[in-house]
């Protein structure tokens, strides 16, 4: 990932992944390491909603040629649809062809790549990246489950009437927080180069993105 | 404005078609594929004759003085390289689109004369193959001009220029005449328009207290900036190449109302803090003069202080890319949103 502050994004690979933010592009990464797969560049915008801006930029690179598949990997937030559609035009907007479904990777037409969005944690469901973080580090450690319920119900708190996002976001710092002895403070981005890493790559939370991931690769 | 540009076998271009050309065009490419190829079709399109090929071949530094033998190999050596591929049988074809007084077309073809006169002393061994070259201008209202180029026994012979509309062409290989600036700047102060221009220098630049056309100890007529620092006025070009730079920029803008300002390597003497206010401020002469600009640069930097004009006035702006993979340069375009938005993103688009 290139230092936006230093140099421009450069890529030779024919799949692009655009993110919302740094922490996506960190699981992506690690997922496609862990299935071996070939051929992408991961980038990501300022925010969901510069997936427009992003868009129009990448077309106008002097890269954009190489790109024969377009991916938006974002997160639903507590809007799935607004969310989806906010991808859904960034593709639009530059006329490229967009999927009708999530996870769907649309056909290049007229020398256009194909495209396709996925959406966290995934399709119609409130969450974000942390959604799925989490999810993975209760599938290895089940037993933190019952500290998070506990938390959130904890009278001295009012996370039980926090939104399904935040809620994400705070069990997941949570977790780290008690579980990662090197840096309680680790963020989603960091968190994959820490030695107490509680979250398994291999965690089939992240199946379903891998399986998008690896339909991209395959076509 | 030329809002639409064509070229044909010219230079690296064997086919091009521009569309949607702005006031601020900037065009960026690697080098070799054709950035300063497009400046000089436009300025062969505007001169109306053949007179910018001295000028070109200075720019490109084939050196300040241009000399040819008695012979057509010679003659045709001059305009050979503007052909694409070098077919000296193909027609270079340029035609800008706009507003009436920007808008013409031009073909450029040898002569299908081949008569053989004499040259100098008119022995055998000199005798020479008159050569021509034919420029023939078609203007917005369908009137055709034709200019001629041709090789003598009285040697080269530039025929009159046809009409023009205002282009100057700034290029760091060949600084802008100090005594030409003098010129330009005195025209406009005897307008009583210098003030502006004074101005936006003074703006970015405090130091500097006035501007005037003074005698320089040669006896060339040149701005001269008064200091507040200094007692006497100073010539300019030794205050700062980079001032100088941009008050070149400010003058030929005005100078090339309804025309345009062909500027190569833009970035090239401007400091790096003065890059943006000094864009800011050429596209808003442009503005005022309605001189429509077209800009070189290989610099990433320059390019980022560009961003906040062009988020300020995406409609102004136009980036053109030259790539060159196959032989033939193509230009791909790209408006001012898009530019803005690549840059804001950080993508790159050199």
């Amino acid at each position: 990932m290139a230092d936006k502050a230093v140099a421009p994004f450069r890529f030779d690979e024919p799949i692009y992944v655009l993110c919302e933010g740094p922490a996506d592009v960190r699981l992506v990464t690690e997922l496609l390491k862990r299935e071996h797969l070939q051929g992408f560049s991961v980038n990501f915008a300022k925010g969901y909603q510069h997936f427009a801006a992003h868009v129009r930029g990448l077309t106008t690179s002097s890269d954009w040629r190489k790109v024969k598949r377009l991916l938006i990997v974002g997160d639903n937030d507590t809007k799935p649809s607004a969310r989806w559609k906010n991808a859904h035009d960034a593709l639009t907007g530059e006329r490229l062809p967009a999927p009708d479904r999530h996870a769907q990777i649309a056909d290049g037409t007229h020398g256009r790549p194909s495209t396709g969005i996925f959406m966290m944690p995934s399709a119609d469901t409130a969450g974000a990246l942390e959604t799925l973080l989490v999810e993975a580090i209760l599938q290895k450690r089940g037993n933190l489950g019952d500290c998070l319920r506990q938390l959130d119900e904890c009278p001295a708190t009012s996370c039980d009437k926090w939104d399904a996002v935040k809620r994400a976001k705070m069990q997941f710092q949570t977790a780290v927080a008690i579980t990662c002895k090197d840096d309680p403070s680790a963020g989603a981005g960091h968190i994959w180069s820490k030695t107490h890493n509680p979250v398994p790559v291999a965690s089939p939370a992240f199946d379903e993105l891998v399986a998008f991931l690896r339909r991209a690769a395959a076509l | 404005m030329i809002q639409d540009l064509e070229i044909s076998n010219f230079r690296c271009f064997k086919a091009l078609h521009i569309r949607d050309l702005s006031r601020f065009n900037v065009i960026v490419g690697r080098s070799g594929a054709g950035k300063t190829a497009l400046l000089e079709a436009l300025f062969f399109l505007a001169s109306g004759g053949p007179q910018p090929i001295l000028k070109i071949r200075q720019l490109r530094g084939l050196g300040e003085k241009t000399s040819i033998s008695a012979d057509t190999r010679s003659f045709r050596s001059l305009w050979r390289d503007f052909f694409f591929d070098f077919d000296e049988a193909s027609t270079i074809e340029l035609r800008s689109r706009g507003t009436d007084e920007n808008a013409r077309s031009l073909r450029v073809s040898y002569g299908s004369d081949g008569a053989t006169v004499p040259f100098g002393e008119g022995s055998v061994d000199t005798l020479l193959r008159h050569a021509t070259i034919d420029f023939e201008y078609e203007m917005a209202n369908g009137r055709i001009v034709g200019c001629q180029v041709a090789l003598t026994n009285q040697g080269l012979s530039f025929g009159a220029m046809v009409e023009t509309f205002p282009a100057i062409f700034l290029s760091p290989a060949a600084r802008e005449d100090p005594e030409r600036n003098g010129q330009r700047f005195s025209f406009l102060s005897k307008r009583g328009e210098h003030e502006a221009v004074v101005s936006v220098i003074r703006k970015q630049f405090p130091f500097i207290e006035n501007l005037s056309v003074e005698y320089s100890s040669d006896g060339t007529a040149m701005v001269h900036a008064k200091l507040h620092s200094m007692s006497e006025k100073v010539p300019l070009p030794l205050v700062s190449d980079g001032i100088n730079k941009m008050l070149s920029i400010l003058l030929a803008v005005d100078y090339c109302s309804h025309g345009i300002v062909l500027i190569d390597e833009m970035e090239n003497g401007l400091y790096f803090d003065l890059m943006g206010r000094a864009s800011k401020a050429i596209l808003d002469a442009a503005r005022e003069s309605n001189t429509q600009l077209f800009v070189t640069t290989h610099s990433l930097e320059y390019l980022r202080a560009l961003l906040p004009v062009a988020q300020e006035h995406p409609d102004d702006f136009q980036l053109l890319r030259t790539t060159n993979d196959n032989g033939a340069s193509e230009i791909d375009c790209f408006d001012g949103r898009h530019f803005a938005a690549a840059l804001e993103e950080s993508l790159e688009i050199r």
